[in-house]
């Protein structure tokens, strides 16, 4: 076979496979779109759900999971940057630290319902803190760690080595270098991570079901030891345990549409910020 | 002047001897080559008078680098200090992903410069100095990665400079750049020399023989020769260096 023909051959196969993967995620975002967006106007979004959660709208769950969130962030991102930014710059590879990535990267690959029951037997139980903002958090928390802790590690890798040696050979001390050059220049890749796990832990069901979400509440949480509402759990909810479907599927499908677009608006800064770094540095 | 003495300086590794008891003096304010076919322990030495062999856990260094007398291995040496006092240009341009005018004033941060005025003047003298700054006054504020490679090579020798070393090494400087690049990289080395001591490993024979005043030939991690430039290669007392100028081998 002459080359031109084998390149055609290939590139067609290349060209259909990547037409498929686009053309299933656009089928699954017009499948939702579709029955959902009757639903959607601004009261969706800022009002109560009304009448067994028939009408109104799902405030309480976007602010339940921007709160368990925000909370798990908080928790997971220090711990995650910081551990990754140690076992990077301030330990040699030896059998402690490869066992630490090892059993990061095995804690990355645990299906989420595992830490939804560490996360009952642990914080809600032993703890006490019972179905809670705090519980659902923090097991959140733990499921956003590992992917936080490698995307650390990995973009400190990627800063080249000749960086670390011209600041070394300017005088400077360890920190001054990790923290002055290493770090800035890894940091979109950091961010991109962070913002990634972030994405998906929002739309986790599994981590919360047992720890922090509830089905109904009334008004927004006061405190922390409170049960919250969440989206993917209200859309759980609706689905499953719903006794008007015909009203409460698409309510179903319209909370579907706001998780989908919050997770973009998180992942969108970090595609933003990791495109402008890529285009202006070049090593 | 001697501004570096070395004294029986040896480097290895469990597997092999790197430096074998080499003893130099580097006089002040003149440019030392360092030549020697690949292997033979140039950048070893290089890296032994800044010590940046420090981060390379398998070498041991033995003797002794004295500075103005003082010996850079000793205990009580205050590393950041010594390689403030010996800058180094590395092969490959190494700028940081940082602007231009930020590239230089980071070592001046890190070594305590606040002011924001003093700063701005020591990296315009220091661009000055590296015969760049005609070319970029106009863009301060650009990434370092925008300059060609000999321009960012200049600009590495600024940052290495705007720290007022008194030693400046060398590692092949300008065996990444196109032959307009290195002449003017040769140009700025000769005018530098009157200011700091230089210290260049090279792999271009010619180019020792243009900007150095003294020579040095390693071979196997032994110094075979060390004299004066113009005696190395008009009447090299050792059949080997005579061999390695002539191309005999390499």
């Amino acid at each position: 076979m002459d080359k031109t023909k084998k390149e055609f051959i290939f590139f067609t196969i290349f060209r259909f496979f990547a037409f498929v993967s686009v053309l299933i995620v656009l089928t699954l975002l017009f499948y939702i779109f579709s029955r959902g967006l009757k639903v959607i106007s601004l009261n969706f979004i800022i009002d109560y759900p009304r009448n067994g959660f028939t009408e109104g709208g799902i405030l309480p769950s976007i602010v339940g999971s921007i709160y368990l969130l925000g909370l798990a962030s908080l928790f997971a991102v220090p711990i995650g940057v910081l551990g990754g930014i140690y076992l990077s710059e301030y330990t040699k590879e030896n059998t402690l630290t490869n066992a630490i990535r090892l059993s990061i990267d095995t804690l990355s690959g645990i299906p989420s319902i595992i830490f939804g029951l560490f996360g009952l037997a642990v914080f809600s139980k032993m703890l006490g803190f019972k179905i809670s903002l705090l519980s659902g958090s923090l097991t959140l928390s733990i499921l956003m760690l590992p992917t936080i802790f490698s995307a650390t590690i990995e973009s400190l890798k990627l800063v080249p080595k000749d960086f670390r040696d011209a600041s070394f050979a300017l005088g400077a001390t360890k920190w001054q270098t990790t923290f002055e050059i290493v770090l800035k220049t890894a940091m979109p890749n950091i961010i991109t991570g962070v913002l990634l796990s972030i994405g998906r832990a929002i739309g986790e069901t599994a981590p919360i079901l047992f720890t922090g979400a509830t089905f109904y509440t009334r008004g927004l949480p006061t405190s922390i030891f409170e049960p919250v509402m969440a989206l993917p759990y209200t859309i759980y909810g609706l689905l499953t345990e719903g006794t008007f479907p015909q009203k409460q599927v698409p309510i179903a499908f319209g909370a579907s549409i706001v998780l989908i677009l919050i997770v973009f608006i998180i992942t969108l800064p970090g595609i933003i910020i990791r495109n402008k770094y890529r285009s202006n540095k070049k090593w | 002047m001697v501004k570096i003495a070395v004294r029986h300086l040896n480097a290895y590794t469990k597997k092999q001897k790197i430096l074998k008891d080499i003893t130099l003096d580097i006089y002040e304010n003149a440019v030392t080559a360092i030549i020697g076919p690949s292997g033979c322990g140039k950048s070893t030495f290089l890296r032994s008078l800044n010590r940046m062999n420090d981060f390379f856990e398998d070498i041991t260094i033995e003797g002794e680098v004295l500075l103005d007398n003082k010996n850079i291995y000793d205990k009580d040496m205050n590393v950041f200090e010594l390689r403030k006092n010996v800058g180094m240009v590395f092969q490959r341009p190494n700028p940081f992903p940082k602007s231009i005018f930020e590239n230089i004033a980071y070592g001046l941060k890190i070594h305590g410069e606040k002011d924001k005025k003093v700063i701005e003047e020591k990296v315009i003298w220091a661009l000055k100095e590296a015969n760049l700054y005609e070319e970029v006054k106009d863009k301060l504020g650009d990434s370092a990665f925008s300059l060609s490679g000999g321009q960012q090579q200049r600009l590495c020798i600024a940052r290495a400079i705007a720290i007022e070393p008194k030693v400046l090494l060398m590692d092949e400087p300008a065996s990444a750049l196109d032959p307009i690049s290195t002449i003017q990289l040769e140009r700025l080395i000769e005018k530098l020399k009157k200011e700091f001591t230089i210290v260049i490993v090279t792999h271009n024979i010619q180019q020792a023989g243009r900007i150095s005043d003294y020579t040095a030939f390693f071979y196997m991690g032994e110094l075979v020769e060390y004299d004066k430039t113009e005696k190395i290669f008009t009447t090299p007392k050792k059949k080997l260096t005579e061999d390695y100028l002539e191309g005999r081998f390499g």
